[in-house]
């Protein structure tokens, strides 16, 4: 009685101390997660400046961002797209459905002016909702 | 006791024919003076109930009520002490769950490939889960604290328990009555023997 009673608070008290808490603001290792603060999983690999005719006819002028996707951070291989948001009207430009092997897209810019820098806030778009952005700007140059 | 004169050890006894008379006396019994009359040639039988003495029932009642408090001071409170102890191991059980289901949300916060997924797991269900986990934190070291402090009661009150002088019957009615007596306590009971030394000159 006497020997079991303090065997058995203390093997109570010492089951309970190895619990701890899980503080969800730590949790940003994620790449998809749009907090995660970890290495870019966008890469900017070079800026275009293209027009886009219809027929003969030109019709817009953009700038092009190719981009790297780091899908080796992803947590496991998924189909994805990029979303492009314009930064000066918030219109927004997205690739199609990119398989998972897949580790370079484009998106664009519309009606830029030569000589004018734009920039674009860029994530990857995944089972319908988006990673975090990167900001990238390029020049629109004839 | 016969005829106050004799003390009687045997079974049978031949009695001249008259009246006689005879104590009765038993442990724990109280004595009994009666006179019966002996006939010549006629078989009679006599019985006598002995009612128990006053000491022995005043013994009785501090018996019971000691064995009761016994009871109080020792069963009440391991009872008390092993179903907090049986609360405590509950409490245990869904503190560590509420633990394991926040860990095996970590898990799926790194395997999940929905940055919408990730976010309403991290801004709901997580603080929920970790609201779960706080209660269930609280709740057991809550319990474990009245578990230890029931277990101190009881040790407290078994050893307190333990030093409750236990009631004795002292037989005064075989005080009157000498020969081979059996005392009856709490462990059983002793024979004692006693002896009268009338002093008084005659």
């Amino acid at each position: 009685m006497h020997t079991i009673i303090p065997v058995l608070f203390a093997a109570l008290l010492f089951a309970g101390c190895y619990k701890d808490e899980v503080a969800e603001a730590d949790l940003t290792s994620n790449a998809l997660d749009p907090d995660y603060d970890g290495p870019p999983i966008l890469e900017l690999i070079s800026t275009d400046t293209e027009l886009r005719y219809n027929g003969f006819v030109v019709i817009d002028t953009v700038v092009v961002f190719n981009m790297r996707a780091r899908t080796d951070l992803f947590p496991s291989l998924i189909s994805y797209q990029l979303e492009g948001v314009q930064t000066n009207d918030g219109t927004s430009d997205i690739t199609d459905q990119l398989v998972p092997t897949t580790t370079e897209a484009s998106v664009e810019h519309r009606h830029v002016l030569y000589g004018n820098t734009y920039c674009m806030d860029i994530s990857v778009v995944s089972v319908g909702s988006n990673s975090r952005s990167y900001r990238f700007c390029g020049t629109a140059v004839q | 006791m016969l005829d106050d004169k004799y003390r009687m050890q045997q079974r049978e006894v031949t009695l001249p024919a008259g009246q006689h008379r005879f104590q009765f006396w038993a442990p724990t019994r109280r004595i009994v003076d009666t006179t019966l009359t002996v006939l010549p040639d006629i078989t009679r039988d006599f019985t006598l109930r002995l009612p128990y003495s006053d000491e022995y029932k005043v013994y009785q009642e501090q018996l019971l009520r000691y064995r009761n408090n016994r009871k109080l001071n020792r069963l009440l409170p391991m009872a008390a002490t092993g179903v907090s102890a049986i609360v405590s191991v509950s409490m245990f059980v869904k503190y560590k769950n509420a633990h394991d289901q926040l860990a095996e949300d970590v898990d799926q916060y790194n395997s999940l490939t929905s940055p919408g997924a990730i976010s309403r797991l991290k801004n709901e269900t997580m603080p929920a889960h970790q609201a779960d986990f706080n209660k269930a934190e609280r709740n057991f070291i809550i319990s474990t604290s009245i578990t230890g402090g029931l277990a101190v009661l009881t040790t407290y009150l078994y050893v307190k328990s333990a030093r409750m002088k236990v009631p004795l019957f002292e037989d005064k009615e075989r005080l009157s009555s000498e020969g081979l007596a059996w005392v009856p306590g709490e462990r059983g009971g002793t024979w004692a023997g006693g002896f009268t030394f009338d002093l008084v000159k005659r």
